[in-house]
């Protein structure tokens, strides 16, 4: 993994579901993430479909990648294929759940 | 990959409006009731001071409270955007003045201003309805969920007309009058179970599962839970118009099934979740159910003792229309707002900052310490309360009621400390 990408992780794991209080990155709601001179796409999805905090956490993600000195340019590409579930988790998300 | 919708949320200042003046008339509904209580106690529900409390609960409360919430849920639940967030306010606004001279009409018994505001509040209605239902018109894929919502709709559309007509009857006389009293009861029986209880379960699929991470769970009893109350509300509704306490106690019977099934299937969903601790406010709109199933199991009894003695059941039932009101339709109202509320607020203020700096979860900015001190303080009223209808006790009564004041006061404090958020 390149050192862009390590600092585009970093960068998603400070960005919180306001609900749950995990990071996007842990809830597995990222499912790809393509970086080329500093033009930056994630591809990613939601908990569930016409969540009411769709457009915080998408912007919340493009402000947190565009504090990067080495990203230009973000675009999000939001899909509801694959649907998310809760196998897509860290262990650290589960935990953080109650579930040990 | 399929690409994902935009959001459809509307802005949030038209659910707070509602919301916010919903909380103000369950405050002002909770002293009036510890002012004007002796009116229950002696057994005369049907005083002018009774009507004006009881449809400041049901549409200054209760109904405020749901469409408010019904203009932040329709989108994020079906996918499509509010029709017109304009008419939104301008509904808003006609209920204010609507419910606020309803009331004091009421109180005075001015039939010519009962009339007036009545036809406002109508139009205040049927602005909704009508907003709805073309929101909802948009809606690609109907499922169990859309059926209830609009079930619950048609419910308060209907409710809307009776009152009209009950009104009518009670300005003009004449009209129909024989069938006064199974209008009186069809109205209530719409107007508090069916249009409440449809949208609460409608509602629940969504907000169970999003709230509680839940997956893999099947949908198929909502069917029946669908079915059996639907039944119950009609067989009900039939047996005021053939006076007949034997199809009453049917028509309980299949409304108490709805409501167990219904129980079942938000336990079968709950055992399904990933969140296991869920929050304070989520939690007591879930044991809600328990004082829906709790209501309606009595009324089977209550009806199955006036059948089978012939004595008159009117306290019992007072007592769990009571009940029905604030252990179940006001409790899950009051859960379910801890969970709205603060998302409201927080979309307004912080949902430009995420990303950017630190910003505080949903959960931070609702004080769950004081949280845990009014659910419990507001069912243990409840429950004194119904307890004191039930057996006419004066001692009991203004002990409860003077507890939902403190208590309503205590939950207006904590609402409305979200905005210092």
């Amino acid at each position: 993994m390149s050192a862009v990408k390590d600092k585009i992780i970093e960068q998603l794991k400070q960005v919180l579901d306001p609900e749950l209080g995990i990071n996007v990155y842990d809830l597995g709601l990222i499912y790809d993430i393509q970086e080329k001179n500093g033009k930056v796409m994630i591809t990613m999805t939601l908990t569930t479909p016409g969540c009411p905090l769709h457009d915080s956490i998408t912007s919340g993600v493009r402000h947190a990648l565009q504090k990067l000195d080495e990203v230009s340019e973000v675009d999000i590409n939001l899909v509801w294929e694959p649907a998310w579930n809760p196998s897509m988790m860290s262990p650290e998300a589960k935990a953080l759940l109650g579930w040990e | 990959m399929p690409t994902a919708l935009t959001s459809k949320a509307p802005g949030v200042k038209l659910p707070f409006s509602f919301i916010l003046t919903g909380i103000l008339s369950f405050v002002l509904a909770q002293v009036l009731l510890l002012i004007y209580g002796n009116d229950l106690l002696s057994g005369h529900f049907r005083t002018p001071a009774m009507w004006a409390v009881a449809h400041l609960l049901l549409i200054g409360w209760a109904s405020m409270v749901s469409m408010g919430a019904m203009y932040q849920l329709v989108p994020v639940a079906f996918q499509v955007r509010i029709r017109s967030e304009g008419l939104g306010y301008v509904q808003f606004i006609i209920m204010v003045i609507a419910l606020l001279g309803f009331t004091i009409t009421f109180f005075i018994f001015s039939p010519a201003g009962l009339v007036l505001f009545g036809s406002l509040l109508v139009a205040g209605f049927l602005i909704f309805l009508g907003n709805m239902l073309l929101s909802l018109r948009a809606v690609t894929s109907w499922n169990m969920m859309t059926v209830m919502v609009f079930a619950s709709l048609l419910s308060l559309t209907l409710t809307i007309i009776l009152g009209l007509i009950l009104v009518g009857q009670l300005t003009v006389g004449g009209f129909i009058g024989q069938y006064h009293l199974a209008l009186l009861y069809t109205h209530i029986t719409l107007g508090l179970i069916s249009w409440f209880s449809l949208l609460i379960f409608g509602f629940s699929y969504k907000m169970v599962p999003m709230f509680t991470l839940a997956h893999g769970y099947a949908m198929d009893i909502s069917l029946p839970v669908f079915f059996t109350f639907v039944a119950g509300i009609f067989i009900m509704i039939s047996s005021y118009f053939f006076s007949s306490s034997p199809l009453m106690l049917i028509g309980a019977v299949l409304l108490s099934l709805g409501f167990i099934l219904f129980a079942y299937h938000v336990w079968l969903i709950w055992k399904k979740r990933m969140k296991r601790h869920p929050d304070l406010g989520f939690k007591y709109a879930l044991s809600a159910i328990a004082g829906g199933v709790g209501a309606s199991v009595l009324l089977v009894i209550v009806i199955g003792i006036s059948v089978s003695s012939s004595r008159s059941v009117s306290s019992e039932l007072v007592a769990l229309s009571y009940l029905f009101l604030m252990g179940w339709i006001s409790l899950s109202i009051l859960g379910y707002l801890f969970k709205i509320i603060p998302f409201l607020w927080w979309t307004y203020k912080y949902s430009n900052q995420i990303g950017k700096v630190n910003v505080p979860t949903l959960k931070e900015m609702m004080d769950e310490r004081l949280g845990a001190l009014f659910f419990p303080a507001f069912i243990l009223a409840t429950l004194l309360v119904t307890i004191s209808l039930w057996l006419k006790s004066a001692t009991l009564f203004y002990t409860g009621q003077g507890l939902h004041v403190l208590s309503a006061l205590l939950y207006a404090w904590i609402t409305f400390s979200v905005f210092k958020k």
